[in-house]
């Protein structure tokens, strides 16, 4: 990780009009963001900070293709400003395709409602965790559009898609306002927003929310399933219900059925293999 | 209307396709589709056929990444005898994958790969060879040797250019791809906090099977933890580890 920005006043743009310059330092090598020192950034903190509503406006000049982990690294030290301002209402990120294929200018742009305890402490940007680039990279992207989306697809309350995943509702809640989620949560966030839009495909917006309420065979409703965290056996519920266009043009769009079957007949020599360890004591011998 | 969870593309860069390069990979975790190694000694075949019972052949050490599905790397708690592989080999760049990155089928691309060389790591642009696959025993990949392997978005990645260098199917999306195997990208973390625990996978497969009363999953009722790879792996990792699984960002 390299280092946070950091208050500069030496900056070209310095302290207009009451806001702050931040300029990024020189990037580490070998870490992805080799293009970060070819590119001349400026984040200046609108003067509207201080009153109730403020923007925050990056603006990315260079002429080089700016990398997804690059924007990345920008995104979280935008994450870090954003914490002293208050909840997000909007967090303008581009796409993952925009971002690999943004040459030139770019513009982010978050609208932020400061708190007014904290706007005066933003010279100083706490650090916090926020794991690896890649991670950033991933979560900030879309996680908040995809748990927004899975509500409004399934119909179900926030409660119940909380349990899903493990977490409060609360919890939930925060991940629809843009807070930060962790790489497993967003894995299954990403992997029962892919079942919910596979449903909404087949069965189209209304009958699907009303398909998670339904009982299969076994008596058990979707919804049940949710709330047991049995992913597994949802995913394979989504595949099977039946497909009314199963191609759209030349391309099949639905999810394919995972083979789950384990029973098949042992490959020769199988029996000679001891289980396997990384150990060769205890394990697999690497003769 | 909403859009694909995980946006479809033919190429991902280093950050977003391994999750783990040199120094970073982890001895312990399972060997999987996608792991690269070094020091694999592939025979040379010759061009004309052979006709003699027995000949000399040459071996040169290789760069491999290992290619069947999971489920086909291990059978129970033991790794199957032998594994395919394609050998890796440098590039100069990857303009023969064209601009969208759908070309060169028979190459899966690995950019950035680190490698050693000499004293030192370096990067080093590379494609896995699915035009030489070879079969080879799976003790000759050692977990010592791993350089890479790949991010759950890489093995996606990897099934849709195997589908392609295949079927020459362009369907399969990368979010689809990855849903297909997301319980098995769960099921390595498992796999390798058993290992932690125990040493060895001995007793995994019948602990994921067969079923039992896991605190937090099902009441009092018995569950198949297979069926939750995907929904409750911090619960699943917590019981195999003992502890409780951290999760700063949650």
């Amino acid at each position: 990780m390299s280092s946070v920005a950091s208050r500069t006043t030496s900056g070209a743009s310095t302290d207009r009009q009451g806001g702050l310059d931040y300029q990024l330092g020189s990037a580490p090598t070998g870490t992805g963001l080799s293009q970060l020192s070819r590119a001349a950034i400026a984040a200046t903190i609108n003067p509207a900070w201080t009153s109730s509503a403020a923007k925050l406006v990056l603006n990315i000049e260079g002429g080089d293709a700016v990398s997804s982990s690059w924007l990345a690294e920008l995104v979280s030290r935008v994450v870090l400003l954003r914490d002293r301002a208050g909840d997000i209402t909007s967090l303008g990120v581009p796409s993952a395709r925009i971002l690999r294929d943004a040459f030139g200018s770019l513009v982010i742009e978050v609208t932020a409602t400061p708190q007014p305890s904290e706007s005066t402490s933003i010279t100083e940007p706490r650090e916090k965790p926020i794991g690896r680039i890649a991670d950033i990279s991933q979560n900030l992207s879309d996680h908040t559009r995809l748990a927004a989306e899975l509500r409004g697809m399934t119909g179900l309350p926030a409660s119940l898609l909380a349990s899903a995943f493990g977490v409060s509702r609360e919890q939930y809640q925060r991940w629809l306002a843009g807070k930060a989620i962790s790489t497993v949560r967003h894995g299954q966030l990403t992997y029962l927003h892919s079942i919910a839009r596979e449903i909404v495909r087949k069965l189209g917006e209304r009958p699907a929310r009303v398909w998670w309420h339904t009982p299969g065979a076994d008596g058990r409703a979707p919804e049940a399933l949710l709330a047991d965290r049995n992913l597994g056996a949802l995913y394979s519920w989504a595949v099977s219900i039946h497909d009314p266009q199963p191609v759209e043009g030349s391309t099949l769009p639905g999810l394919r059925r995972a083979d789950e079957s384990w029973d098949e007949d042992p490959p020769d020599g199988i029996e000679d293999q001891a289980d396997w360890s990384p150990y060769p004591a205890s394990g697999t011998k690497h003769e | 209307m909403t859009s694909a969870a995980i946006e479809d593309t033919y190429w991902l860069e280093p950050e977003d396709l391994y999750h783990a390069r040199a120094g970073d990979c982890e001895i312990d975790r399972p060997v999987y589709q996608g792991d690269v190694f070094v020091d694999v000694q592939l025979p040379v075949l010759p061009k004309k056929p052979i006709t003699a019972d027995k000949i000399e052949l040459e071996v040169r050490s290789n760069i491999v990444m290992v290619i069947p599905h999971p489920c086909q790397c291990y059978f129970g708690d033991k790794l199957r005898p032998f594994l395919t592989v394609a050998p890796v080999k440098p590039v100069e760049n990857y303009d023969k994958f064209n601009p969208d990155k759908s070309g060169a089928k028979d190459k899966f691309a690995l950019p950035g790969l680190i490698v050693p060389g000499g004293e030192e790591w370096t990067e080093q642009s590379s494609v896995a060879d699915f035009s030489k696959l070879i079969s080879v025993p799976s003790g000759w990949l050692d977990p010592t040797a791993r350089i890479a392997s790949l991010s759950h978005q890489g093995l996606g990645l990897l099934g849709k250019r195997i589908l392609g260098f295949q079927l020459r199917d362009k369907d399969t999306t990368l979010s689809s791809a990855m849903a297909l195997v997301q319980a098995e990208w769960n099921e390595s973390f498992l796999m390798q906090a058993w290992v932690r625990a125990n040493r060895s996978l001995r007793g995994f497969t019948d602990w994921l099977r067969e079923p039992k009363v896991i605190k937090g999953l099902g009441g009092d009722h018995p569950i198949v933890p297979a069926d939750y790879r995907v929904g409750a792996l911090d619960v699943l990792l917590a019981e195999i580890s003992g502890e409780s699984v951290e999760e700063p960002m949650t």
